[in-house]
């Protein structure tokens, strides 16, 4: 493939987070494009709506949920997804993305992103509800690898297997995050470069990337550190594998300054600008 | 989908009250134990939650510590496990579980300094809506203001608080050693509301909050100035219903007029 693709490309990203927002508008820093916390942004009015309002005047925003929960058995919240519709249809992001999870049933919610088994059964009903989504919404919807600490006896297939069959059978897009593969990696022993190898290019739409918590024997994905060597070498396989893909970095917690992300941005942008030129020789 | 909802419904009586069934679902490595494995989630699944009942109640968490904090949020989290899409709106029942549960009902200024907070969060976040000026009520035939309905700004709440727990929240939040709590000898009123996107706050006497309480009600400005009576005469009241109006407006506290026939009147 080429190594522009016609994909969207929205260039390199930062998560939209609250300490950021009078920087962002007071120095418009050299960043494409926002990600946000859709959750953080259902809410009636106040700082968040205001800061988002103005923020999406400078530069395009994609809207990150954690709540869909499409890999439940409790059925699809449709009281949530009117309020993902609404803000939608508010902020006009580029796309809407959500994780290959569950988060909770009985109607509570763990507010964690949970594993599936991978099973045929589980792609079906995961795929139907995609679909559900999909068609409710009006769009494609981009659909993220989580980190996970356990796998389950009931699973019969690998996590990209599974992954790359719902969306080819739903056919929405892949949120591919690289830090998430290189954590699972680890905690299940497996080579995440089988993991690349196995993405359908075409629709792996956006990137993630993150720090975690090395904790010897398994890695915890705490978001809350710098990206490591092993995670930009991934990062630097993915983008040989896709060509570009819009590429932004999650920092969830220990959040410094913004300089210092934008530093972390300009990293991804080295690998991309030297992956560009080496595929265009 | 029977396979998978045993498996959800295990996975998540795990994460909620510790049940084990969930262990024969999951692979036992060489390297990572799949008690390990699970620890790892259920961990998570306290924290995250405990961090995001810190985040609406922070100053509550400084008054009574980090490890007394954390016992609090284990216990409100096993009694109200999270059922909100939104974990923003974790911890609306803080209240109610510290006035009813020991150790906390002991010391009822706890489940007041939830309130304030809470009731901020609640602020902070409301509806944006207009604000009206003087002139949109100087605009109003004297004939009509019997009839007038204040619509106030979605923001505004009212409390009610017998301790001195605004004092303490002020003190902690400026770094400062907090009073020793004490009880008011009447309940203080207090009136919160958000103004150019940053909370407000102030006390009010019993006069001017039984007026706000009659508008957050939508009574009427005749039916305010009637709530008065108990105070004033016809003609003070009115008079005093008027001077309140004028102070909610340079406030922003009023959104909106209506008229009670449909027609409203709105900056």
């Amino acid at each position: 493939m080429s190594y522009l693709s016609n994909k969207l490309q929205l260039g390199f990203g930062l998560g939209l987070r609250t300490d950021h927002y009078e920087t962002i508008l007071n120095e418009k820093p050299s960043i494409d494009w926002f990600e946000i916390l859709t959750e953080n942004y259902l809410v009636s009015g106040g700082k968040p709506i205001h800061y988002l309002e103005r923020i999406r005047e400078l530069y395009p925003i994609v809207m990150h949920g954690v709540s869909m929960s499409i890999g439940s058995t409790d059925p699809l919240d449709w009281n949530y997804l009117k309020e993902i519709k609404a803000l939608d249809q508010r902020i006009e992001p580029k796309w809407i993305s959500d994780h290959l999870c569950w988060t909770g049933m009985n109607g509570k919610n763990t507010h964690d992103l949970l594993p599936l088994p991978y099973t045929e059964d589980v792609i079906q009903h995961v795929v139907n509800r995609i679909q559900q989504v999909q068609d409710f919404l009006g769009k494609r919807i981009l659909i993220e690898n989580v980190s996970s600490y356990v796998t389950y006896n009931q699973s019969i297939m690998s996590e990209w297997d599974f992954l790359k069959e719902i969306s080819e059978q739903s056919d929405c897009l892949i949120l591919l995050d690289i830090n998430n593969i290189y954590v699972s990696s680890v905690n299940h022993e497996f080579n995440p470069l089988d993991y690349l190898d196995a993405m359908p290019a075409d629709r792996v739409q956006q990137i993630h990337l993150a720090g975690h918590s090395d904790m010897g024997d398994y890695i915890i994905d705490t978001h809350d550190n710098k990206i490591i060597d092993q995670v930009w070498k991934l990062y630097s396989a993915a983008l040989h594998r896709f060509g570009m893909v819009s590429t932004m970095i999650e920092r969830d917690d220990n959040i410094p300054p913004l300089n210092e992300l934008i530093v972390e941005l300009n990293q991804a942008r080295q690998i991309a600008k030297q992956i560009l030129a080496e595929t265009t020789v | 989908m029977n396979e998978l909802l045993t498996i959800q419904n295990s996975f998540q009586d795990f994460l909620i009250q510790d049940d084990k069934e969930i262990y024969q679902s999951i692979v036992d490595t060489g390297k990572v134990s799949a008690e390990t494995r699970l620890e790892i989630y259920r961990n998570a699944y306290r924290y995250r939650l405990i961090d995001a009942l810190a985040a609406n109640y922070p100053i509550l968490k400084i008054y009574i510590g980090d490890d007394q904090f954390e016992d609090l949020g284990i216990a409100y989290l096993d009694k109200y496990p999270s059922n909100f899409r939104s974990i923003r709106w974790f911890g609306d029942q803080l209240v109610n579980f510290l006035n009813d549960n020991l150790p906390y009902k002991s010391f009822p200024y706890l489940s007041e300094l939830a309130k304030l907070e809470w009731a901020m969060t609640l602020t902070f976040d409301a509806a944006d809506s207009e604000i009206i000026d003087i002139e949109t009520v100087k605009s109003i035939p004297p004939e009509d203001w019997a009839k007038m309905r204040l619509q106030p700004h979605p923001s505004t709440y009212l409390l009610s608080l017998s301790w001195n727990v605004v004092q303490i929240w002020q003190e902690l939040s400026e770094d400062q050693d907090p009073h020793e709590p004490i009880q008011n000898d009447h309940p203080v009123n207090w009136l919160l509301w958000r103004k150019d996107l940053i909370n407000q706050f102030c006390s009010l006497d019993n006069e001017e909050a039984c007026a706000i309480e009659a508008m957050l009600k939508g009574l009427t400005f005749n039916e305010i100035c009637e709530q008065l009576l108990q105070w004033f005469d016809p003609q003070d009241a009115a008079i005093h219903a008027a001077s309140f109006l004028k102070g909610w407006i340079m406030s922003g506290l009023i959104s909106g007029i209506s008229l009670g026939t449909g027609s409203s009147l709105e900056s």
